[in-house]
């Protein structure tokens, strides 16, 4: 008897952890209705969303200010760092775990469009009827190519300026106002050539490192790395070819300054004056002041050379695997509504994709001391409308990985910026045929 | 109670008789419980460990993107590997170059620290604690701090060599060794202490007599750490030298927080796992991942009879 109860014992065991092993992730599968009553938070009984970003969104307080107004919507928020957070949102859409929402921001985008079978189709929860509110260029790039399925709605976007040092080109002999500063400096020719004058009469270098400058010159161009075709171009766009060797002349004039992004000398070399120029998207504003408080008053912001350019800007897009995908969408709609794009401007300088909004004198009256007051908020609104769309292809990252390695054997090492870029090109087709 | 009405009610075949006695015997009974008591194991075992293990060697025939169909391609995955990835034979060389770099000077230095604990100074407990810090402390809190130390403008590394001892400044991230050498420091500084710990475990079991004895016969300190230190911490050693050898065939965070998922722009400390890890989860090629990982298994395999036939012999030349 004794024995039979210990079996019976282990085979409940058993058949729990068995059951333990595959339910995974079941978490809330609470109320499947997901439809109208439930949305728009009046009744209904508690809906729990999972919500994975990248950090620096500056979107958590927004979502507090959802989940008090909507009572029965609770949220629960996961951040990682960037390059984590999208390997393993790739990983969950695959092998399952997906979240309700996820942050797709631009470079991993269409590596995610590659496949709709992964992600809900807002225009099903009536995306269409608030798309017209964001920018021309976001909706191209939130949707299929056919832009019948919508994959995710615009958050901010990464409209570019030129911040330059002006105590730095005083000394070099350049111009200080903006407006002389865009005349003289209004194409990369004459870009270079302030950086010549800026090494000979300071010694310091114009940017922080060709790679940043390599990255913004391809920003300009309408193709990068595939065309819309999916065909690899890299190799035989001249576009980018003349981005890689004038990023290479930069460095080897030693006109660029061999100081990694985000690395921690970074900030400190905005701080001390260690280079002239940071070219900047709107959101970096932030970056900027809490990384070099030193600097204030020191930088003024001109356009940049030749047009505009953007970098990041994100989607927020409502996976598949989500159960409650009219309640995610309904969040997504008021999170990115103009208002709150607006607010988000002005605690967190991310800049907004709805244009409705930059006529907005909270937009277009928005100076910044830090930047010797100069009128960011038109500046950038001017920008965001000048950005064209570009196709990136689901591969970008590995395309773009060799390239800027070799910039930076270049930069760093002193690579002959032939030999490197060869040995890229055989590296991206290696990595392309897996 | 069920099995005793068994045992007597009369058999109806001879064939069916022993099969059922069979299978309500004692021993048998006594069988499937052992089996079951152990089943948990096995059954997490095969779960997480055999499954997975089997699973990468299928998908390694495959030319599988995450977020897309897989398409067999037999061998292919491994004729690549072999004929035509610099990196892949690059992240070798790197592994075992920072595997040297960083544990021979390690272990020297770990012995170094367990003699001068071993001797009596004031505050050991102190310094014994304190040697072992470094291995609990969160690695990406220490990769985060060396890479301050390694900067290549405000780095304290920098400072001292230059401002010091005059030397030229080091891009220490950037250049091939340098880049290695500082992943070793890392390694070095995250492991001596535990090492010295176990050396110093070693060190306290030998008993005191022998270095009494060899005093009367007039040895220097030099020929007792040499000839009584040395062959009674041999297995100490040897333990440490193949643990030091699992970490260095594993060496994955400190390069990557150090200089990125490509092991820095010329891959210098590009290390095998490293580069399993970019392949599956930066550049999602799970088939090419996994054939990776299958060769990852077999150097290692080779390196570890190869270390087995080396610590035999240190063994037996007593």
């Amino acid at each position: 008897m004794m024995r039979k109860l210990t079996l019976l014992a282990m085979a409940a065991i058993l058949a729990f952890a068995m059951a333990a092993c595959s339910s995974g992730n079941t978490g809330s599968n609470s109320s499947g209705n997901g439809g109208g009553n439930a949305a728009d938070g009046k009744s209904g009984e508690t809906v729990e969303l999972t919500m994975w970003m990248f950090t620096g969104t500056g979107l958590e307080p927004f979502v507090e200010q959802y989940q008090k107004d909507h009572p029965n919507i609770k949220v629960k928020i996961q951040q990682q760092e960037y390059a984590d957070h999208h390997n393993g949102l790739v990983t969950a859409l695959e092998a399952g775990g997906a979240p309700d929402i996820a942050l797709v921001e631009i470079g991993y985008m269409d590596r995610f469009k590659a496949d709709e079978s992964k992600f809900h189709n807002l225009a099903d929860f009536g995306a269409n009827d608030i798309m017209g509110d964001y920018l021309e260029w976001k909706k191209v790039q939130a949707s299929s190519q056919d832009q019948n399925f919508i994959f995710g709605i615009p958050t901010d976007v990464g409209p570019m300026a030129m911040m330059y040092r002006t105590d730095l080109f005083e000394q070099a002999g350049l111009p200080t106002d903006p407006a002389q500063v865009a005349q003289e400096i209004s194409t990369w020719d004459a870009f270079m050539e302030a950086a010549k004058k800026m090494k000979s009469a300071t010694g310091k270098p114009m940017v922080d490192t060709s790679l940043s400058t390599y990255e913004v010159i391809k920003g300009q161009l309408t193709n990068h790395y595939f065309d819309s075709d999916g065909n690899l171009i890299a190799e035989t766009n001249p576009g980018i070819k003349k981005a890689y060797d004038y990023a290479a002349a930069l460095s080897m004039e030693g006109l660029s300054g061999k100081i990694a992004q985000w690395s921690p000398e970074w900030g400190a070399g905005m701080n001390n004056g260690d280079f002239a120029v940071q070219m900047a998207p709107a959101w970096m504003m932030g970056f900027m002041k809490a990384n070099a408080p030193d600097s204030k008053g020191k930088w003024n912001v001109a356009p940049m050379p030749e047009g505009s350019g953007n970098w990041g800007g994100s989607f927020l897009t409502v996976p598949q695997e989500s159960k409650h995908p009219a309640e995610a969408f309904a969040l997504i709609k008021w999170l990115l509504a103009p208002e709150q794009q607006l607010a988000l401007f002005k605690s967190n300088n991310n800049f907004p994709s709805t244009p409705s909004i930059y006529e907005d004198p909270a937009i277009q009256n928005y100076t910044d001391e830090f930047f010797s007051g100069a009128p960011v908020g038109k500046i950038y609104a001017e920008a965001a409308k000048k950005v064209v769309p570009v196709y990136y292809g689901p591969d970008y990252t590995i395309v773009n990985t060799p390239i800027t390695n070799a910039l930076t054997e270049v930069e760093r090492n002193g690579g002959d910026p032939e030999a490197e870029w060869q040995k890229a090109m055989d590296q991206i087709k290696r990595d392309l045929r897996r | 109670m069920e099995s005793r009405i068994e045992q007597n009610r009369p058999a109806a075949g001879p064939g069916q008789a022993t099969a059922q006695s069979k299978w309500r015997s004692q021993k048998f009974r006594d069988h499937l419980s052992g089996y079951l008591y152990v089943s948990p194991f096995l059954i997490v075992f095969a779960l997480f460990t055999l499954f997975p293990v089997l699973w990468s060697m299928y998908i390694s025939l495959f030319s599988w993107k995450l977020m897309g169909s897989k398409t067999f391609i037999g061998l292919q995955n491994y004729v690549w590997l072999f004929t035509d990835d610099p990196l892949f034979w690059k992240s070798v060389g790197n592994t075992f170059s920072m595997w040297l770099m960083g544990t021979i000077p390690q272990l020297f230095l770990a012995l170094f620290i367990a003699t001068l604990l071993n001797a009596n100074l004031k505050g050991k407990r102190f310094f014994q604690v304190g040697v072992i810090v470094p291995n609990v402390t969160s690695l990406v809190a220490v990769a985060v701090v060396f890479i301050s130390i390694f900067g290549a403008n405000y780095g304290l590394m920098n400072y001292f060599t230059s401002e010091v001892l005059g030397f030229e400044k080091i891009n220490w991230q950037a250049s091939y060794w340098h880049a290695q050498i500082a992943v070793s420091v890392m390694v070095i500084w995250r492991w001596t202490g535990y090492n010295a710990l176990i050396y110093l475990a070693a060190l306290q079991s030998i008993p005191q007599e022998l270095y009494e004895a060899s005093t009367i016969d007039g040895a220097s300190k030099f020929k007792q750490f040499l000839y009584i230190t040395i062959p009674m911490i041999r297995p100490a050693i040897i333990f440490t030298i193949i643990l030091s050898t699992i970490g260095g065939m594993q060496l994955f965070v400190e390069p990557l927080i150090f200089a990125g998922n490509t092991g820095g722009q010329a891959n210098q400390v590009l290390t095998m796992v490293l580069y399993l890890y970019d392949t599956a989860f930066a550049k999602n090629s799970f088939g090419y991942a996994s054939a990776i990982a299958w060769m990852l298994f077999v150097i290692i395999m080779l390196f570890s009879l190869f270390n087995l036939y080396l610590t035999r012999k240190i063994n037996s030349t007593t």
